[in-house]
């Protein structure tokens, strides 16, 4: 049976087995998953901001979900290079890793005068990191000025994107 | 304040509370000489949390809101936000400014968003005139924005802005309620920029002459 895992802002995730990891309310957020189809592993985050504040020392404590560990994933800097530790960990073969970005909407004209807003930011970021990382980008829906909602299916990799305008 | 964590004590926040209010209820004696009618407002609450926290706080994430932004500028920045939701209050709320005819369409059109719009400005206007006169500053606000989306996703992303220069953000929630009609409790947010706070409570202690 597949067991449901809902992540909130600034929260990772990285499972193997059958499992829907969703995540609602991404504006300017970022949404990365890195993915090993066959072996069904997979590592989801939604993360809020590039890089961290200079001395922002706050530090989430993390939860449990059925025995299941999320981590504290606020920033994209800090949190790709954890996720594809924790994807190796579980068993992820490297060359078959592949990664999704979803997210970095500009929803707000008056937050983005020279027009870097946080979503481009983030976004440029994740994909800076994960080419670095060689990690293929499979698919992405990412920019525009519109909120989204996602679910990931581990069992066939398939990610759903919602808008409600 | 140079640091990120943003700490108060009771006191300062019964300061923060009573400038709050100075604004809300400017902006309801707006919102009454609008409509003609009394409104009474909520006694603002306030949130201190962690930026990735806050739309956890707010209400469900997936409930689509119009929200009305408008940047406050000068000496105490942050943001005003109007949330208005799809339902019949809101519509109700319309055709109470503008006397426009009973529409059943399910999201509002070009129209309302801009009366929206407009009594967002109003409201914002009267309120930080309040708050410039109060406490002896120059606060300017910018244009209205409207948007139509997922509360989560703009919470979020207002969020996300705040979150760039503080790991914490304040919170203020009003709610307005206007006498004999069906309109529930349109809601009225100030989320301070952090690095304000300190200033407006300076500006206050000034003004108390201690």
């Amino acid at each position: 049976m597949t067991k449901d895992i809902t992540l909130k802002v600034g929260e990772m995730v990285a499972v193997k087995g059958k499992y829907l990891i969703k995540s609602i309310g991404i504006g300017s957020c970022v949404v990365v998953v890195i993915f090993d189809k066959e072996e069904n592993i997979a590592a989801m985050c939604h993360s809020m901001l590039p890089s961290p504040l200079e001395g922002d020392k706050s530090k989430g404590q993390g939860r449990f979900v059925d025995n299941v560990q999320i981590y504290d994933a606020k920033y994209v800097e800090s949190t790709i290079p954890k996720m594809l530790d924790l994807v190796l960990k579980l068993g992820g073969r490297k060359d078959k890793l592949k990664a999704k970005i979803v997210g970095g909407a500009t929803m707000f004209k008056s937050f983005s005068p020279d027009n870097s807003s946080v979503g481009t930011n983030n976004v440029t970021l994740t994909k800076k990191m994960l080419n670095d990382l060689k990690l293929t980008i499979k698919s992405e829906n990412t920019g525009g000025n519109h909120g989204r909602s996602v679910s990931f299916n581990t069992t066939n990799a398939v990610m759903s994107v919602n808008s409600r305008i | 304040m140079e640091n990120n964590e943003v700490m108060f004590n009771e006191y300062e926040l019964d300061q923060i509370k009573e400038v709050i209010n100075i604004g809300a209820s400017h902006s309801s004696t707006a919102l009454s000489q609008l409509v003609n009618k009394k409104v009474i407002i909520s006694v603002p609450e306030i949130t201190i949390d962690k930026v990735e926290n806050i739309s956890n706080i707010i209400g469900d994430n997936e409930k689509v809101v119009t929200a009305i932004l408008l940047n406050v500028l000068g000496d105490a920045p942050g943001n005003i936000v109007f949330m208005f939701t799809h339902d019949d209050a809101t519509r109700n709320f319309i055709k109470l400014i503008s006397n426009k005819e009973e529409s059943k369409a399910q999201y509002l059109d070009e129209f309302d968003l801009s009366i929206l719009k407009e009594t967002g400005n109003i409201l914002a206007g009267a309120s930080l005139n309040a708050l410039s006169v109060f406490l002896g500053a120059s606060i300017i606000q910018s244009v209205s924005e409207s948007i139509t989306d997922m509360l989560g996703s703009i919470v979020n992303t207002i969020m996300g802005e705040i979150g760039q220069r503080s790991s914490t953000a304040i919170i203020c929630r009003v709610t307005f309620e206007i006498e004999g009609e069906d309109v529930k409790n349109p809601e009225l947010y100030y989320f301070i920029d952090p690095k304000a706070t300190g200033k407006i409570l300076e500006m206050i202690k000034k003004k108390l002459g201690a």
